[in-house]
């Protein structure tokens, strides 16, 4: 007796250190990524008969929820079902080009210090009432007020409701990115009915909007459930991101957290759920066999980077940098971490965007003789060197070790260091204390939204520091005319190719997979999956 | 016998005042701050401060510990730093799928982990024994991720007889719920039944070499009688102390067959939990499985005088 239960003691911590170690990561699952995965969609074709009305879309994803408010959330697994619920005054397209969503036009002054939009009239909210310039106002300033990422509106001084469908928004000084901050779905500043936070003490609990779809239920960890808001007052146009036509068909749709990959493929199979998201690119080659399924892919905006640590040796040094640059292999990464579907990245500006320039296409091309000499004329000799990652997906890990062995090949002596999401976050990312590091970064509307981030000295974390690419973005920001900030990208990304901050690998592709008899579905590259002007034939 | 109990129900608090103690350093050692995985790879430093200040974080560790143990004690296990939804909500919402889970994970591997124990043990060293043994070694070996991956592949996506993920509440449907939790509930019940069929076997062996079951062999005693009533009833001590062992090793296993099977229980909750760094929700889902191990172990103790005549707690 006593001795059982000696045992059963020692059991019980054994038990919670088992605990704890998954705690510490030390477990953590390699393809589950964290709530902010973002990944994406593709095109499926277009003509595919008359849509009809009715039936249940279920879409596997890979992520739940983590909360119903979103101008307080800070991941893809909320935008996603929520961004069909409630809208934004602007919008993105497919481009990602600035387009009118709740709004319907908009006007700068002549120094550029404020901003009028007219609003659409007759949009009705779910609970019956009209949307107005006053839901505008209470929107923005509570998304200034408790939202994570509420810096993106740094620039904007007021809120004025002119009348009810006029909204002027006053700025400290003119701004090039205002548009693109209120527009980026990554700061979703959504448009909800006045007081509804204090009607529903604090939180949202029930997120209501101006959407094609009305939140019904969310029963976490299980599903969220949608229904068809019969009543939307769609945009005008042809339907292209966010925005243009958008009709709802469906009744209701389901959005069920699946995050093992291989099993939310499973459930596609057995026709589980009706939609796919995030499939690997490994499992691509079983679909395109299958006759039920269709699949959807291309590459997408997210883009697989390689960053430099400034703050120690031995990247600081320009030279050490250009032999890395000049060691790898592009193409052989892409290969490798998407499995030949992705494509070559020079540039974080997506090549399919306005802002895409020649100087976006120029890149180094490999040579690894002049990457021997680099080293040597760098004085380096055979220093042990780390490339940081993470578990979270699997082409980070990938490319990371084609990069070790390319890195190789010119005699550098490379390790590779796999951490958990949150761990290379904090202590890596974040901290800027690696000598190399590999991730990758979802899409962003304007160029200044990745730049100034990540090389800005103010706001970048690895360290690097050049007072002309800080002026240049500066300039970028304050810049009203797009067509000159066009021009001051290229400038900065000119800068960045011979500076070496960092180097953008690959784009990631988007895969999605769903039933052949749901239709009109197109995915897109910016990695929404969109269920409108979608429907069920069966 | 009830003042046992109460005097076991106090003995509790001690324990799971260490577990908590261990559980928060472990939990705020770790490297990862919630805040950064909140804000993601683009944030300010400014951002950042900002974000932990809102979310309590850059308090003295201490503090926050001695703020966390008071609202623990009043019954305020905290809010989640991402739902903002109550720990206790949470976990209340989560527990019937897990406690679902592993009833039926329990039964599946007594029903076949006790007769296969039994047969190996009365038909020791025979070809029966090593066939048992056989299922009992795969039982142990197979990790249950894979077991739970390979019945997923066979029964959902070959056979079509299961659904391969998702949970329907029992309330809702008993038949969809015990669809839904037939092949979780085998991938987490194998490992066990192994272990058990293992524990039963050796346990059986050594009571039917004792005295009393040659003198029932003698007095005429069939062999139903003797091994049914006599050697399998004083056999079970060690049998039930290393099913409520085992209840551990099941709690723990959730953690990877929800996430495998998509079932909305707290191992799902604790790996989402771990990777947003959520630590309010990691410490009430460790604590909560801290309870119901220890109460348990209660149980355990309270049928090994069932079992065992000769244990009697009245006397205390």
């Amino acid at each position: 007796m006593q001795k059982f239960r000696k045992i059963r003691v020692f059991a019980l911590f054994a038990m919670v250190l088992m605990l704890a170690w998954v705690t510490a990561g030390c477990g953590g699952s390699a393809s589950a990524p964290p709530a902010g995965s973002e990944n994406g969609s593709t095109t499926s074709p277009q003509e595919q008969g008359t849509p009809k009305s009715g039936g249940k879309l279920t879409v596997g994803v890979s992520a739940d929820l983590t909360k119903l408010d979103l101008h307080g959330s800070t991941v893809l697994s909320d935008r996603i079902p929520l961004l069909h619920v409630q809208e934004m005054l602007v919008t993105i397209d497919e481009k990602m080009n600035i387009i009118p969503l709740l709004a319907q036009k908009w006007e700068t002054s002549e120094d550029g210090k404020s901003v009028t939009f007219a609003l659409r009239k007759g949009v009705p909210f779910h609970n019956g009432k009209e949307m107005k310039a006053e839901d505008v106002k209470y929107s923005i300033e509570r998304f200034m007020q408790v939202a994570a990422r509420k810096g993106e509106f740094s620039m904007v001084d007021s809120i004025e409701a002119k009348d009810d469908y006029t909204v002027v928004f006053h700025l400290k000084q003119p701004s090039g990115v205002f548009l693109a901050s209120l527009a980026n779905p990554y700061n979703p500043a959504v448009i909800m009915p006045k007081g509804i936070a204090e009607e529903q003490s604090g939180t949202i609990t029930k997120p209501i909007g101006t959407g094609p779809f009305q939140f019904e239920k969310w029963e976490q960890g299980k599903q969220l459930v949608l229904k068809r808001f019969d009543q939307y007052a769609s945009p005008e146009g042809d339907t292209s991101g966010f925005g243009g036509a958008k009709k709802p068909y469906v009744d209701e749709v389901i959005f069920k957290p699946i995050s093992e990959a291989t099993v939310r493929l499973t459930a596609l199979e057995t026709g589980e759920i009706d939609l796919a998201t995030d499939i690997l690119p490994k499992d691509v080659k079983r679909l395109e066999t299958s006759s039920n399924i269709v699949l959807a892919k291309e590459t997408s905006m997210n883009w697989g980077y390689l960053f430099f640590g400034f703050k120690k040796p031995p990247f600081d040094n320009l030279k050490m940098r250009q032999a890395v640059a000049y060691a790898l292999n592009k193409q052989e990464i892409v290969d490798v971490a998407t499995w030949s579907l992705g494509k070559v990245a020079s540039s974080p500006v997506y090549t399919e965007t306005e802002w895409y320039t020649e100087a976006h296409a120029k890149d180094y091309q490999q040579d690894l003789e002049k990457a021997k000499q680099l080293l040597k004329e760098a004085g380096y000799n055979g220093e042990k060197i780390v490339i940081s990652t993470a578990k979270a997906y699997d082409h980070h890990q990938k490319a990371a070790l084609t990069i070790q062995n390319q890195l190789k090949k010119i005699g550098m002596n490379v390790e590779v260091e796999i951490l958990e999401w949150a761990s290379f976050i904090s202590e890596r990312s974040n901290s800027g204390d690696y000598q190399l590091a590999v991730s990758h970064i979802t899409p962003r509307p304007d160029p200044n939204q990745i730049y100034y981030a990540y090389t800005h000295s103010s706001s970048n974390f690895n360290g690097y520091k050049n007072p002309k690419m800080d002026e240049l973005l500066d300039k970028g920001v304050t810049t009203v005319d797009q067509g000159e900030r066009k021009e001051i990208y290229s400038q900065v990304q000119d800068l960045l190719r011979e500076d070496l901050s960092f180097t953008a690998t690959y784009y990631y592709p988007v895969i999605e997979a769903h039933q052949s008899y749901l239709k009109g579905y197109q995915s897109w590259s910016a990695g929404y999956p969109r269920l409108w002007n979608v429907w069920i034939d069966k | 016998m009830a003042n046992y109990v109460i005097k076991r129900l106090f003995s509790m608090i001690p324990v799971l005042l260490v577990v908590s103690i261990v559980v928060f350093l472990l939990v705020h050692l770790v490297p990862g701050d919630p805040a950064a995985v909140m804000l993601g790879a683009e944030a300010t430093p400014q951002q950042l401060a900002e974000l932990q200040e809102q979310l309590g974080l850059n308090k003295p560790l201490a503090e926050q510990f001695f703020n966390w143990l008071g609202h623990m004690l009043s019954g305020d296990l905290g809010h989640s730093l991402v739902s903002d939804k109550e720990v206790l909500t949470l976990l209340w919402e989560r527990l019937p799928a897990t406690m679902a889970l592993i009833m039926y994970a329990l039964l599946i591997s007594v029903v076949i982990a006790i007769p296969l124990g039994i047969i190996s043990a009365v038909r020791h060293n025979t070809r029966w024994d090593y066939g048992a043994m056989l299922i009992a070694l795969i039982g142990v070996s197979v990790p249950n991720f894979w077991a739970g991956l390979l019945l997923i592949m066979t029964f959902s996506l070959h056979l079509g007889w299961f659904p391969s993920t998702g949970y329907v509440d029992v309330t809702q449907n008993l038949w969809k719920h015990l669809e839904h939790l037939a092949l979780p509930a085998f991938a987490l019940g194998f490992l066990q039944a192994g272990i058990v069929t293992r524990m039963t076997r050796s346990s059986m062996l050594e009571v039917l070499k004792q005295d009393y079951i040659r003198t029932i062999r003698a007095k005429g005693g069939t062999e139903k009688v003797v091994i049914l009533k006599h050697a399998l009833k004083n056999s079970m001590i060690p049998i039930i102390t290393i099913i409520g062992i085992n209840f551990g090793l099941l709690l723990g296993g959730t953690v990877v067959v929800e996430t495998i099977f998509s079932i909305p229980g707290i191992g799902q909750l604790l790996v989402q939990s771990v990777f947003n760094r959520d630590y309010p929700v990691i410490q009430g889902v460790i604590l909560c499985v801290a309870v119901i191990y220890v109460l348990i172990s209660l149980v355990v103790d309270l049928l090994y005088a069932y079992f065992d005549p000769k244990i009697d707690y009245n006397e205390g």
